[in-house]
C-alpha cells in the first residue's frame, strides 16, 4: 500500500484528534470525504465509471465478451476482476511494483462477489453450456489518497450500473447449428441490476476508536483495519481484517454496526447520483478528466 | 472491415475529415494533486494521461546516476479496456517497453537534463482509450505534464501520425486507418527549431512520397503545438488568478 | 445522399453499391454525391428504439430540407422513395420539398419519356408479381444455394471449385462446362474443365456466371458428346455413344451473376395457348441458345407477336423452373434488317448512341468557311514533311478513316528509308474529356458487314485525323530502313492451311506490362518477343493509350513536364480487360452480321433452280458423322452431314449425284467412308473438292443458319475459271451490296459511294497479285468462320 512517512508528533496529533471525534480535515469519525462519481467515461467499453474520493482516483472499465460458461455452473455467466496499480499513483508502482497490491484488491473483489445475490449471473447466460457473457471488470488505480477499497467498490458498482450488454438472438438452423446475431440498434441492450451489489466500508482502528474513510496519513497511524462489505439493505456479505495489529472482539461488533449504518447511507447517495445521471440521458455533458 | 474506403472520391475520410485535418484536441494540466506534474489529453477518441515525478533522487541502484545530467525514466502503460479487444497485460509486453524507450529518447532530447545532475525524472503515461495515434497523444500529454511539473525544456515536443492512401497524405490517423495496413509515420517535432526528435515509419512507402507524408506530419505537429500552447497559457492564467486572490 | 448509398450497400451488397458509385462517377450523368452524414446541420443521431431504415429515411429527409433552405427556397427539392410510410409522413411537411414515389415522379415531371414509363411499369409489375408469388409456395424445383461463408470456406479447403459457367451452344439443355479459375487447378489435380450435366445440376446459373461447383462421386461422372448436331431441345442423346467420362459436378452456389440485356422473341400464337391460362405471364425465348427461357409478364404479348424485344432477368427462385424478368424495349420486327442488326449489337453489349452535345462541343471546327489549320506552335514543334517526302496511303479505295500512311525515300547509302506515319489523334482528344471517355467505353470501331460504328466522331475519324491526300494533317512518324522484299504466290489450299494455322492459336490479348513477367510478353502468332501496335488510333483505343505513353516517354527524355494523365497499373489492367472484351464483341458482331447477310442473300433463292446456290467446296475437317467444307467462292465454312437424322447415309451413284440410303459410316484419320447396306461405298478424303448445295435454315426465335449439302463427290467446275480468283473478293462485297440493295429497295432509300481517282493515276498502284492482296484475302478468311454453328 502506498504510504507516507509521518513523524511521531504528527501521529500523536492525529490519534488524539480521533479520540475526540475530530479529524485533521474537520470530519467526524463516520463521515466520508466528498465523492465525485461519473459514468460512461471511456466509450469503447460496455460500461465505465470514474470515482474521485479526495485524492483517490479510480477508473473502472467493464468489457462484456462472449465465452463458455464454467463447467460447474453451466447456466450462468461470470465476472473476472483485474486491478492495475498504475505508476501514476506513485513511482513505487512502476514495473511490477504494483502487482502485489493489485492482486490483493482483486482477490477481495472476487470474494465479495462470490455469492448468489450480488449480481444476477443467470441473466448473463445465452445458451446453457455453450455461450454466456463474461464481464471483465478492470480497475485502474490512478491516484492513491487512502481508502482504496471503498473507492474501488463504489466505482465497480457504478460501472456495473452503467454496463450495457448488447441483446443477442440465437438462431437455430435446420441442421441444429446455432448462430448468434447481434442486434444492430445501439440502444437495444440488457442492463444489470445492481441493487444487491455490495460496497466495502473500511474501518481503521486508531487508538480506541475507528474511523471511516481514512486518508493516507490516518492509515499510517492505524495498526489494524476491518473491511466489511455491505449491501444496500444492510446485509453483510464479507468481512476481513487487515493490518499488523490486532483487534479485540467487542470492537469488531461495534465496527460492524457502524459499517452497516454508514453503508446504507453510502448506498443511498450513490443510487441517487446514478439515477440522476441516467435521467439526464444522452444530452449529459461528459466531463471526465477535463473538468 | 474489408473494402472500407479510407479516402472517398470527394476527399472525405471514414470519419468525415479531410486529408490534412486533425481530430478535436482537448487537454488539461494539473489533473492530479499528488504528482509533481500531470496532464490529460483527448485527441478524438484517444485519451491519454501523463504524470511526472521528479526531479528526485535516483531510486534503486545509485550506480545508475549520471554525473552531469538527469536520468529520464519513462513507462508506457495502456489500460486493459483501452482497445477494442481486451488486452491481457497493461504493461510489460514488448510493445509497451518499446514505446517507453521511444518516449525516453524523445524527452531526453527535449528536457534540459544538464540542470539536474545525478537525479531522476519519471514520466508515466497511461492510455485510457486507444483509437489510433496513441504514441502522438502520449508525447503531447507528457509534454504538458513536464511543463506542469516545472521542469525546464528546450521546446515543446509535439507529435502527430501520418499515413498515405491513394496518393494523398493523411494526418492524424484513427484506429481504422491504422488497421488498414498502409504506411504509417509517427513524428515528434520541436516546433520552434523544426528539429525532429523522433521519426518512425511502418510498412512500405515509395521514396517519392516520403516528402509529402513528412510534410503533412510536420504541419500537423505544428498545429498541435498551437493548441498545446493555448492550453498552457490558459492553465497558467488560471493558476495565477487563483494564487493572486 | 451518402446515407442512401450506404443503405444500398447494407441491403444489396458490395456489387450493387459499386455499380451505383460507378454510375454516379460517370460525368455524363450529372450526379453528385452529398456526404450528408458529415455535414453538421444534416446529421441526425439515431433515436432509441428506431429501426435502421426509419433512421435513414429520416436523415435523408432532413438533409433534403436543409438543402432546400440552403438554396434559399428557390428550387423545389424532390425526394424519391418507395417507402409508403415515409411518403405519408413527410410528404406535406415542408413546402417545396416533395416526397413521392418514382412512378409519381415520372408521371409528373417527365410525362413525355415513353420508354422510361414503359420500363418503370414493367419493373413495377414484375416486383408486384414476385411479392404475390412468394405467397403461393410450390415445391422446390432446385436445391437452395449455400450461404456465402460456406462457399468461401469450401473453396479455401478445396472441397468446392470456383469457375465461370460456359454453356454448350449446341446442347444448351444438357451440357455446360465450368472452366477453372485461379490456383484451384493445381490443388484439385483437375486437368480439364468440369462437366455440368442437365439443368438440375446447373441450379439456376446462367452462361457467364461465376459459380461454385462440387464434384460428384466418380460413379456418376458422364462424358461429353462429340458428334455434330443441330440445336436440339431434347435431352436425350441422338443415339451416339458419348466419349469417356470426365469430371462431372453440380453447382452449389453463384458468386457473381453476370446478367446482361437479352434479345428475346415472343412465342407464336399457338405456343401461347399451350402455355396455360395465365396469359399475362409469357415464356419468351432468348436469341442466344445458351440462355434459358425467361418468364415475363406483359399485356402486349399479342401486339408483339412478330417482334424482337429486349428483356432483363430479375431473379430465379428455387421454386421456379424459369427465371423471372421484365420487358425493357422493342427492337424491331423479326427478319427486318435494322432489327436484326440491333439484335446483334444488343447481344454483344455494343452501345452506339449518337455522340452527345458535350462531345461535339469539344470537337475542333473544320468547315469551308473556317477551315482547320495547323497552329504556329505546333508547326514549330513538329517536323514538316510536306515538301521533303513522298507520302501515300495503302488503305483500300473509298476508305474514309485513313489512319496510316507510308513514305519512301532513297538514302545516300543505297538503303531505302521507310517512314510510317500515324494520325495524331491524341492531339485532338484530351485525356478524360467526354470524347475520350466515350471512346474508351467503345474501345474500338465496330465494322459490320454493311456499316461501321466509329469510335470517334466523324469530324475526327473521317476528316481531321484521317490522313487524306491533298490536305495538311498532323501525325506521328516512325522511320525505318528497309531492303527490297519479294512476294510469294499460293493456291487455295495454301491459303486454307495458313488460315487454319492461325485459327489454331489462341487469340492475342491486350495486357498491362506492369502485371506480367517479361518472359510472357511474346506474341505467338507473329513469333515476336515483344509486340505492340499503335498504327490505328482512329479505330482502336489501345493505340491512343500507346500514343500517350509514347508522348510521356518522349517528354521524359526531353525533360519536359509530364502531364499527369497516365493510367496506374491497376487501371490499365482493368482497361485491358475491357478492351479485350470489346474486341471479342466486335469480332463476334462482325461475324454474326456477315452470317446475317449470307442468310438473307440465300434465303429467297430456290436451291434447285438458282445457279448461285451450287458451288465447289473443299473438305477441311473430318468428323464422326460428317465433314466440314470450305466454299472459296463465298468464303463460307460449314458442316455437311454424311448421316442424316433418320440414320441414312450418303451414297454417290454412277452419275456422282448423292442419295440417302441405309448404311453406316466409318471414320479414319484423313478420310471417311460411307458404306450402304447394298455394298456401295464412297470415300471422302481431307482436301477433296466436292459439289455443295447451299440453303438457309430459317428460325423464328434464333438466327437463320446456312446449310450445306454434298450433292456430288466431284468438284464443281464453272465454265469461266478466270473470274474465280478475283471474283472471290468482289463477290463477297457484292453479296452485301445485293442484300442491302434489296432491303433498300423495300425501304426506298439511296446509298452514296465516294471514290478517290486522281491519286490512283499519280502513284501507279500495282495491279494483279501482290503481298497486299494476299493479306487482304487472309483477312477475309478470318472474318467468315461459320463452323462454330455446328457443334464442332
Amino acid at each position: 500500500m502506498a504510504s507516507v512517512t509521518l513523524s511521531e508528533a504528527e501521529k500523536v496529533y492525529i490519534v488524539h484528534g480521533v479520540q475526540e471525534d475530530l479529524r485533521v480535515d474537520g470530519r467526524g469519525c463516520e463521515d466520508y470525504r466528498s465523492v465525485e462519481v461519473e459514468t460512461d467515461v471511456v466509450s469503447n467499453t460496455s460500461g465505465s465509471a470514474r470515482v474521485k474520493l479526495g485524492h483517490t482516483d479510480i477508473l473502472v472499465g467493464v468489457k462484456a465478451e462472449m465465452g463458455t460458461p464454467k463447467l460447474e455452473k453451466p447456466n450462468e455467466g461470470y465476472l473476472e476482476f483485474f486491478v492495475d496499480c498504475s505508476a501514476n499513483a506513485t513511482p513505487e508502482f512502476e514495473g511490477r511494483g504494483g502487482d502485489d497490491l493489485g492482486t490483493e484488491i482483486a482477490n477481495t473483489l472476487y470474494r465479495i462477489f462470490n455469492n448468489k445475490c450480488s449480481v444476477d449471473l443467470k441473466s448473463l447466460c445465452i445458451n446453457p453450456r455453450e455461450h454466456c457473457w463474461v464481464l471483465y471488470v478492470d480497475v485502474l488505480l490512478l491516484e492513491c489518497g487512502g481508502n482504496l477499497f471503498d473507492a474501488i467498490s463504489i466505482a465497480v458498482k457504478a460501472a456495473l450500473f452503467n454496463t450495457r450488454i448488447p441483446r443477442v438472438r440465437v438462431l437455430e438452423d435446420e441442421e441444429g447449428s446455432k448462430d448468434i446475431e447481434l442486434s444492430d440498434d445501439p440502444y437495444d441492450c440488457i442492463r444489470l441490476s445492481v441493487e444487491n451489489v455490495p460496497c466495502i466500508v473500511t474501518l481503521c482502528k486508531i487508538g480506541y476508536r475507528h474511523v471511516v474513510d481514512a486518508t493516507l496519513q490516518e492509515e499510517a497511524c492505524s495498526l489494524a483495519s476491518l473491511l466489511v462489505s455491505v449491501t444496500s439493505k444492510g446485509v453483510v456479505t464479507c468481512m476481513r481484517k487487515v493490518g499488523k495489529g490486532s483487534l479485540d472482539p467487542e470492537s469488531i461488533f461495534e465496527m460492524m454496526e457502524t459499517s452497516k449504518r454508514v453503508g446504507k447511507v453510502l448506498h443511498n447517495s450513490l443510487q441517487s447520483i446514478l439515477h440522476k445521471e441516467e435521467s439526464l440521458g444522452p444530452k449529459r455533458q461528459k466531463v471526465g478528466f477535463l473538468g | 472491415m474489408a473494402g472500407l474506403e479510407l479516402l472517398s472520391d470527394q476527399g472525405y475520410r471514414v470519419d468525415g475529415r479531410r486529408a490534412g485535418e486533425l481530430r478535436k484536441i482537448q487537454a488539461r494540466m494539473g489533473v492530479f494533486a499528488q504528482a509533481d506534474g500531470s496532464a490529460y489529453i483527448e485527441q478524438g477518441n484517444t485519451k491519454a494521461l501523463a504524470v511526472v515525478y521528479g526531479p528526485h533522487e535516483i531510486r534503486g541502484s545509485r550506480a545508475r546516476a549520471l554525473p552531469d545530467r538527469a536520468l529520464v525514466n519513462c513507462q508506457y502503460s495502456s489500460a486493459t479496456f483501452s482497445t477494442g479487444e481486451r488486452k491481457r497485460r497493461p504493461h510489460g509486453d514488448r510493445k509497451s517497453c518499446e514505446m517507453g524507450l521511444q518516449l525516453r529518447q524523445t524527452f531526453e532530447a527535449a528536457i534540459l537534463t544538464q540542470l539536474h545532475p545525478r537525479s531522476q525524472i519519471d514520466i508515466y503515461v497511461q492510455v485510457l482509450q486507444a483509437d489510433g495515434g496513441t504514441y502522438a497523444a502520449c508525447v503531447n500529454a507528457a509534454t504538458l505534464a513536464v511543463l506542469d511539473a516545472g521542469i525546464p525544456m528546450r521546446d515543446f515536443v509535439c507529435a502527430c501520425s501520418a499515413g498515405f492512401v491513394d496518393g494523398t497524405a493523411l494526418a492524424d490517423l484513427s484506429h481504422v486507418e491504422e488497421a488498414a495496413g498502409g504506411p504509417q509515420l509517427a513524428l515528434a517535432l520541436l516546433p520552434a527549431s523544426g528539429q525532429i526528435a523522433l521519426l518512425e515509419m511502418d510498412s512500405r512507402l515509395h521514396e517519392d512520397h516520403l516528402d509529402q507524408v513528412l510534410e503533412a506530419a510536420a504541419q500537423a505537429a505544428r498545429d498541435v503545438h498551437t493548441l498545446l500552447d493555448r492550453v498552457v497559457r490558459q492553465h497558467v492564467r488560471e493558476a495565477t488568478i487563483s494564487l493572486g486572490d | 445522399m451518402q446515407t442512401a448509398c450506404q443503405a444500398v450497400q447494407h441491403q444489396r451488397g458490395r456489387r450493387q453499391y459499386n455499380r451505383l458509385r460507378n454510375l454516379m462517377k460517370d460525368a455524363r450523368h450529372d450526379c453528385v454525391l452529398f456526404a450528408n452524414e458529415f455535414q453538421q446541420y444534416c446529421y441526425l443521431p439515431r433515436e432509441r428504439g428506431e429501426a435502421m431504415e426509419k433512421w435513414q429515411t429520416r436523415s435523408i429527409y432532413n438533409a433534403a430540407v436543409w438543402y432546400y433552405h440552403h438554396c434559399q427556397d428557390r428550387m423545389p427539392i424532390i425526394m424519391v422513395t418507395e417507402d409508403e410510410e415515409a411518403i405519408q409522413q413527410y410528404g406535406s411537411e415542408t413546402e417545396g420539398v416533395f416526397v413521392i414515389s418514382f412512378k409519381n415522379y415520372l408521371d409528373n415531371f417527365w410525362p413525355d419519356l415513353k420508354a422510361a414509363h414503359e420500363l418503370c411499369n414493367s419493373i413495377l409489375q414484375s416486383r408486384w408479381e414476385r411479392e404475390n408469388e412468394s405467397q403461393e409456395s410450390h415445391g422446390k424445383e432446385y436445391p437452395e444455394h449455400l450461404p456465402l461463408e460456406v462457399l468461401e470456406a469450401g473453396i479455401k479447403s478445396g472441397r468446392y471449385i470456383q469457375g465461370i459457367l460456359n454453356v454448350n451452344k449446341h446442347r444448351a439443355q444438357t451440357e455446360a462446362f465450368v472452366r477453372l479459375q485461379g490456383t484451384s487447378t493445381k490443388d484439385s489435380g483437375l486437368v480439364s474443365d468440369i462437366l455440368i450435366h442437365g439443368m438440375k445440376a446447373r441450379n439456376r446459373s446462367i452462361h457467364g456466371d461465376v459459380v461454385v461447383v462440387e464434384l460428384l462421386p466418380e460413379n456418376e461422372w458422364k462424358g461429353r458428346t462429340v458428334a455434330l448436331c443441330e440445336n436440339d431441345s431434347d435431352d436425350k442423346a441422338s443415339g451416339e455413344s458419348p466419349s469417356e467420362p470426365m469430371s462431372t459436378g453440380r453447382v452449389v452456389g453463384i458468386l457473381q451473376k453476370n446478367w446482361r440485356d437479352y434479345v428475346v422473341t415472343f412465342p407464336s400464337k399457338e405456343e401461347v395457348q399451350s402455355q396455360g391460362k395465365n396469359a399475362q405471364k409469357i415464356l419468351v425465348t432468348p436469341w442466344d441458345y445458351r440462355i434459358p427461357k425467361i418468364r415475363i409478364s406483359t399485356q402486349q404479348a399479342e401486339a408483339l407477336q412478330d417482334f424482337r424485344v429486349v428483356v432483363r432477368i430479375d431473379s430465379w427462385e428455387s421454386t421456379s423452373l424459369y427465371p423471372n424478368g421484365h420487358f425493357v424495349r422493342v427492337l424491331g420486327r423479326i427478319g427486318d434488317l435494322e432489327g436484326e442488326i440491333a439484335t446483334i449489337l444488343v447481344e454483344n453489349s455494343i452501345s452506339v448512341v449518337p455522340f452527345s452535345e458535350a462531345q461535339m462541343c469539344e470537337m475542333p471546327v473544320n468547315t469551308p468557311e473556317n477551315p482547320w489549320k495547323v497552329s504556329p506552335e505546333e508547326e514549330r514543334e513538329r517536323r514538316d514533311l510536306r515538301r521533303t517526302h513522298l507520302v501515300f496511303s495503302i488503305d483500300p479505295k473509298g476508305c474514309e478513316d485513313v489512319d496510316d500512311t507510308l513514305s519512301v525515300r532513297s538514302l545516300n547509302n543505297g538503303n531505302l528509308e521507310l517512314g510510317v506515319h500515324i494520325a495524331d489523334v491524341t492531339h485532338f482528344v484530351a485525356p478524360n474529356s467526354c470524347t475520350d471517355i466515350e471512346a474508351r467505353t467503345r474501345a474500338t470501331t465496330y465494322y459490320l458487314a454493311d456499316r461501321r460504328y466509329d469510335m470517334l466522331p466523324s469530324i475526327l475519324s473521317a476528316d481531321l485525323c484521317s490522313l487524306l491526300g491533298g490536305v495538311d494533317r498532323s501525325n506521328k512518324t516512325l522511320a525505318d530502313s528497309l531492303d527490297n522484299a519479294n512476294d510469294p504466290s499460293d493456291p487455295i489450299v495454301n491459303r486454307l492451311l495458313r488460315s487454319m494455322a492461325s485459327q489454331a492459336m489462341s487469340n492475342a490479348l491486350y495486357f498491362s506490362t506492369g502485371s506480367c513477367a517479361e518472359e510472357e510478353f511474346h506474341h505467338y502468332g507473329l513469333a515476336l518477343d515483344k509486340y505492340t501496335h499503335f498504327t490505328s488510333p482512329i479505330r482502336r483505343y489501345s493505340d491512343i493509350v500507346v500514343h500517350r505513353l509514347l508522348m510521356a516517354a518522349i517528354s521524359k527524355d526531353k525533360k519536359m513536364e509530364i502531364k499527369e494523365n497516365l493510367f496506374s497499373n491497376k487501371d490499365l489492367e482493368e482497361l485491358c480487360r475491357h478492351i479485350n472484351n470489346r474486341n471479342r464483341a466486335a469480332q463476334h458482331s462482325q461475324k454474326q452480321s456477315t452470317e446475317l447477310f449470307q442468310c438473307m442473300y440465300f434465303k429467297d433463292k430456290d436451291p434447285e433452280t438458282e445457279e448461285r446456290c451450287i458451288s465447289d467446296g473443299v473438305i477441311y475437317s473430318i468428323r464422326t458423322n460428317g465433314v466440314l467444307v470450305f466454299i472459296p467462292r463465298f468464303g463460307i465454312k460449314g458442316a455437311a452431314y454424311l448421316k442424316n437424322k433418320d440414320g441414312l447415309v450418303i451414297a454417290c451413284g454412277l452419275d456422282s449425284r448423292s442419295e440417302w440410303k441405309p448404311g453406316s459410316l466409318q471414320r479414319f484419320q484423313n478420310k471417311i467412308t460411307s458404306t450402304t447396306a447394298g455394298g456401295e461405298s464412297v470415300t471422302f478424303h481431307l482436301f477433296d473438292h466436292v459439289t455443295v448445295k447451299i440453303s438457309v435454315q430459317a428460325s423464328r426465335c434464333h438466327t437463320d443458319t446456312v446449310r450445306l449439302e454434298i450433292i456430288s463427290n466431284k468438284p464443281y467446275v464453272i465454265p469461266n475459271t478466270e473470274i474465280f480468283h478475283q471474283s472471290s473478293l468482289l463477290l463477297k462485297s457484292d453479296l452485301v451490296k445485293e442484300v442491302t440493295r434489296s432491303v433498300e429497295a423495300q425501304l426506298a432509300q439511296e446509298v452514296k459511294v465516294n471514290i478517290i481517282q486522281e491519286e490512283y493515276q499519280e502513284y501507279c498502284q500495282t495491279k494483279g497479285r501482290s503481298l497486299y492482296t494476299l493479306l487482304e484475302e487472309i483477312r477475309d478468311l478470318a472474318l467468315l468462320d461459320v463452323s462454330n454453328n455446328y457443334g464442332m
